[in-house]
């Protein structure tokens, strides 16, 4: 399996390694070993196997390979290029070595002959593509990724020349069987090491390629936060378009290969994804898989374990019974593609747009900036004008102010048209403004009515209060239970409809306010109830809605996952036949 | 050919342009008297939004790869002439809906509807009466790095403004304030205006349009009522839910109110500019640098807008055998179980003074929108059969309500590809629209899988598309598909290199890009 792109994160990639039947490659490799060594060969030429230089290399390629990688005692990128690294100097040596050149001719061949491949398969997808399927006639699986970046090792094989020098003095008093023994340790170190893929992935969903043909596929990850108890194919078909999901990573996966698709397993196969303990964490995953010949489909899955899975169909395990959760297989066939679930994952297909709701979530109830000098004293409402969205834009001023200054002032904006009060020594204050947005016919007061703004505190979202003798509005944002009396009503709850893709990435579904009196208000409905002081209130459910899936950016109210309201409530004296 | 960058005016010889939005105020003209102005010609009518692709355009003639966002489908489709039927309904609007099939270049069906509207009406007949135009200003930092810019602007504005006229400034940031209430056009009074706002965040953009709403209401006798907003997208403070705020706007449209908007600086945050520049009531542009903000506040100066309709709705079903797949075209437009509607507050007709070509040869004026037919695999449906019914309803200037319905037949069956290696095309001699389509839907695949790291099937785009526009241009000679095939050009030149510092990658054709072009 080849990675072919990596779009979206950072990435860097372990290089000169090597995937797959290890067990195969180490048997081929060690025989033609042995059948070079017994040929003639002189001992100045595999003297050079004794310097301790290149057994250094060496113990650093198999310490790297076999401990550090994965260890996380070193980054993924320091590992990857300690291998390349090790393995330009133990490689041409250990050729020179099998071929008994003498010759600074030879040697240099020797280098060239590991330099040339490892910088094309540096620079080449097409290279490495080729490297790929020569080898794996000889039972070799390679992954090799493309990276420009790794020929920095290139710079150690000036090192590597001149240790294939024939007559190095040292050598001369090494065994012959260390030799030997270095020349078996270096092919089994450069044939067989660890950095090659693993037998097996961790993973908690994984995809089979059980078609005639190999075939690309793009992994999306779902970006963002998911109800995981509220999944199933109805919700991910309804909420998840494509655009919910990251960039990808593609790969190439061979017929009868196996890919991990979780977050995890991803990361392993792609060699260094990065993994937050959150992602780990994730009580469910969404993933969207993109081929050519298949229609986009999301593979969706919750509380699997991750476990070892096999990374070949050929693999026995595979027919173990536990192998069938979290497993879909993927029939590619030249310009087709079919999908066939397995245990405990689900599989739908992507969909771009899908109908609307037919339950109302109804309109954000919300206000403006308030000037905090504003909250607390008496003020007089000037002036009330409607906004063409319904909103009301109202023109305050602190009844301190017009009562001690003379006039009320003009209503234009401030800076504007508005003119000054007169009659003071000084100039009346600029009125103030507040914007409110609620529903129709919610507020209570007229021009000339007197009020105090409050920021009531509430057990969950935030609220706002004008309270008068006459009347008193509150609007609710964000709230999570009716704020009135026990006993006096009853909670949120989600409707039994379906919900709707918001422009945020977000997706909710309406809920209702369920009454104490049994009665239910839905999104825009009016109902009524009874406050602590016995007061009749009229209900106004503005918003309601419940979010299934969120995403980074939305707005308050959306971006995060739960149930909530937007409510106002209103009292009024003409409603209960005068002032209290 | 060369190619202008940045911000340009999509514009025909006649200068007719934008459009969208609504009357449904007193002193509209009448339909009495809007029939009196018909005559021979028809003028195209867009969905407003965006008027080009310049930036888009820009980043590639400077070897870059724009992202994604950045190919604005409105944008693109008004950089494109499209001829559309004459405008001979008996109306003052004329939706004319199409069909083209073609084979995918897998092979699979590639079934596209058409619909776009032109009008009988000539704007430079229309009579404007007095317009009130406010320019809401985002009174944050960008104030101070443009000014210069902003100041001319300004002053293009007033130069195009009748004595008549009246302007006012509103400035938004933690509060609004109206800094220049119905002025008569004064540009060293509007330069002076500017001077001495206070600049900061957080922004209230919400109190800005209800500041340039209360500017509006105090001059109940100014008829023509226009809106320019400039912003950064910033909308962080007071009411900021994006409904509220693009509530607003829309609520605006649909009083009447012109609504153009100019999104500003480099950290511009398009999500509520562009929802209410694609209310359909007027033009939306970016301006990246003080030069582009100097030219689109001059070419908003140069435009005038009529009111056509208001409560305009199209909806289109599809027939049996067909269900809705993709949409192009405006943001508005919505798909639902049944099909796709697209809602707009108003449309308006707009005429601009001293246009110029939009560059590179082409002519531009094109809008519409595509909603792609998906064939029911199952169905019995044969040839000759309807494929989708197109009906649209709206008020008219004057109050009154208006509709038209459409039944578009497919002369093959569903999901069938036509015979010949050309498409099928319900008018045969206006399929430009679905090249247009083409081109976009190569450039929008092209960055998308560059943007997420496919390089090689983003390189494999391009000599993918080769034969196809060879084979239109061998037809057409279109100028403004050849403008599209340079930037797609460019655009693989520019992945490419860009592809290569990573290593050597081989093309691979997108043949099955689930966004899919049409092979032709």
């Amino acid at each position: 399996m080849k990675k072919l792109s990596f779009g979206g994160r950072a990435q860097t990639s372990p290089s000169f390694r090597q995937a797959g039947y290890g067990a195969t490659g180490v048997t081929r490799l060690s025989r033609q070993a042995e059948r070079v060594d017994t040929a003639a060969t002189t001992a100045s030429a595999r003297s050079a196997l004794a310097h301790p230089a290149w057994w250094a290399a060496l113990a650093v390629l198999v310490l790297n390979d076999h401990v550090l990688k994965g260890g996380g005692l070193l980054p993924a990128e320091v590992t990857g290029k300690l291998s390349d690294i090790a393995g330009l100097v133990v490689a041409p040596v250990l050729l020179a070595a099998v071929l008994a050149v003498r010759s600074a001719r030879a040697r240099a061949l020797c280098c060239a002959a590991v330099a040339v491949p490892f910088a094309a398969i540096k620079l080449s997808a097409t290279a490495a593509s080729v490297l790929t399927a020569a080898v794996a006639w000889v039972g070799l699986r390679y992954r090799i990724w493309v990276d420009p970046g790794d020929l920095v090792a290139l710079a150690v094989l000036p090192i590597a020349f001149r240790l294939t020098r024939p007559a190095v003095p040292a050598a001369a008093r090494w065994p012959g069987a260390l030799r030997a023994g270095g020349m078996v340790a270096g092919v089994l170190a450069c044939g067989a090491s660890s950095y090659a893929s693993p037998s097996s992935w961790t993973a908690s969903a994984y995809v089979v390629n059980t078609g005639m043909a190999g075939m690309d596929l793009r992994i999306r990850f779902f970006e963002g936060e998911l109800d995981c108890d509220a999944l199933d194919d109805g919700l991910v078909a309804r909420a998840l378009p494509q655009t919910a999901f990251a960039d990808g990573i593609t790969f190439a996966v061979a017929r009868g290969e196996v890919l991990p698709i979780s977050r995890r397993g991803v990361a392993m196969a792609s060699g260094s994804f990065p993994l937050e303990e959150e992602e780990e964490a994730r009580a469910c995953e969404v993933v969207l898989l993109q081929a050519d010949g298949m229609r986009d489909i999301i593979v969706w899955w919750r509380n699997i374990d991750h476990r070892d899975v096999p990374v070949t169909l050929g693999d026995a395990r595979l027919r173990n019974a536990g192998m069938e959760v979290g497993r879909v297989d993927l029939l590619s066939f030249p310009g087709n593609v079919s999908v066939r679930k397995y245990q405990r994952v689900g599989v739908v297909e992507a969909r771009s747009a899908v109908p609307a709701s037919t339950c109302a979530r109804g309109a954000p109830l919300a206000w403006g900036e308030i000037d905090v000098s504003l909250l607390g004293p008496e003020l007089t409402l000037l002036a009330v004008a409607a906004l063409p969205d319904g909103c009301f834009d109202l023109e305050l001023e602190r009844s301190d102010a017009s009562s001690g200054g003379g006039g009320a002032g003009g209503t234009g904006d401030a800076g504007g048209a508005g003119g000054a009060g007169g009659g003071g020594q000084e100039p009346a204050p600029q009125p103030s403004r507040l914007l409110l947005c609620g529903p129709a016919g919610v507020l209570p007061f007229t021009a000339g009515d007197a009020f105090i703004l409050e920021r009531p505190v509430v057990s969950s979202g935030e609220a706002l209060r004008l309270r008068g003798e006459l009347g008193e509005l509150t609007l609710y944002r964000g709230i999570t239970a009716l704020p009135l009396a026990a006993g006096t009503a009853g909670d949120l709850r989600a409707q039994e409809c379906e919900g709707d893709r918001t422009g945020c990435g977000a997706y909710v579904r309406a809920a209702a306010l369920s009454l104490a009196d049994g009665d239910t208000l839905a999104a825009g409905e009016e109902g009524e109830a009874t406050d602590p002081q016995g007061r009749t209130l009229r209900l106004f459910l503005g918003r309601s809605e419940q979010v299934l899936v969120s995403r980074e950016g939305c707005e308050a109210g959306r971006d995060a996952l739960g149930l909530a309201a937007d409510l106002a409530t209103v009292w009024s004296a003409n409603d209960e036949g005068g002032a209290r | 050919m060369s190619r202008q960058s940045g911000f340009h005016v999509a514009a025909a010889a006649a200068a007719l342009v934008v459009v969208v939005a609504g009357c449904a105020v007193p002193g509209c003209a009448s339909d009495e008297a809007i029939s009196d102005l018909r005559k021979p010609g028809s003028t195209n009518v867009s969905q407003g939004g965006a008027q080009d692709f310049a930036e888009f355009r820009a980043i590639v003639d400077e070897g870059g790869v724009p992202a994604p966002g950045l190919l604005d489908p409105v944008g693109f489709f008004a950089e494109h002439a499209v001829d559309l039927p004459p405008a001979d309904c008996g109306q003052d609007l004329c939706v004319h809906s199409m069909l083209a099939v073609a084979p995918r270049f897998d092979g699979s069906n590639w079934t596209m509807a058409f619909v776009a509207m032109n009008t009988p009406l000539q704007p430079e007949d229309l009579e404007r009466p007095p317009l009130h135009l406010v320019v809401a200003l985002e009174a944050t930092g960008w104030m101070s790095t443009m000014q210069a810019s902003l100041q001319a602007g300004l002053e293009g504005i007033v130069e195009q403004l009748r004595p008549e006229d009246r302007l006012s400034l509103v400035a938004y940031g933690a509060h609004a304030e109206t800094v220049l209430a119905a002025s008569p056009p004064d540009a060293a009074a509007a330069v002076a205006a500017l001077e001495g706002i206070p600049q900061g965040t957080p922004v209230d953009l919400y109190a800005g349009l209800a500041a340039a709403q209360r500017a509006f209401d105090a001059t109940p006798e100014l008829e023509a009522r226009r809106l320019l907003l400039v912003s950064t997208g910033a909308a962080n403070t007071g009411i900021i839910d994006p409904e509220r705020v693009v509530g607003l706007g829309e609520a605006m449209a649909r009083s009447g109110i012109a609504l153009g908007v100019v999104g500003v600086t480099q950290e511009y945050d398009a999500r509520i500019p562009a929802a209410i520049g694609s209310l359909g009531a007027g033009s939306y542009s970016y301006a990246i640098d003080g030069a582009e903000l100097e030219r689109v506040l001059r070419l908003e100066g140069e435009t005038t807008l009529y009111p056509l309709a208001t409560d305009f709705r199209l909806r289109l079903t599809p027939a049996e055998g067909y269900r809705v797949g993709r949409l192009y075209g405006v943001p508005r437009l919505a798909a639902d179980a049944d099909g796709a509607t697209l809602d707009l507050p108003a449309l308006f007709i707009g005429q601009r003074s001293g246009a110029k070509d939009v560059g590179g040869g082409r002519r531009g004026g094109g809008a519409g929108i595509f909603i792609e037919l998906r064939a029911d695999p199952d169905t019995d449906v044969g040839a000759g059969a309807p494929a989708y019914q197109m009906g649209a309803e709206w008020k008219t200037s004057g109050g009154g309500d208006d509709a038209q319905a459409t039944t578009v037949t497919n002369e093959l069956a569903p999901g069938d590809n036509p015979e010949a290696m050309w498409p099928s095309f319900s008018h045969p001699d206006l399929g430009k629209p679905f090249m247009m389509l083409n081109m976009y839907l190569a450039l929008k695949t092209a960055v998308e899988l560059y943007a997420e790291g496919d390089c090689a099937r983003a390189m494999g785009v391009f000599d993918m598309m080769q034969v196809s526009v060879s084979g239109w241009q061998g037809e057409y000679d279109d100028p403004d598909i050849d403008a599209d095939n340079e930037v797609l050009f460019k655009l693989g030149q520019n992945i490419t290199s860009e592809c290569q510092k990573k290593g050597t990658v081989t093309p691979k054709r997108p043949e099955a890009a689930d966004s899919g072009c049409m092979m032709l």
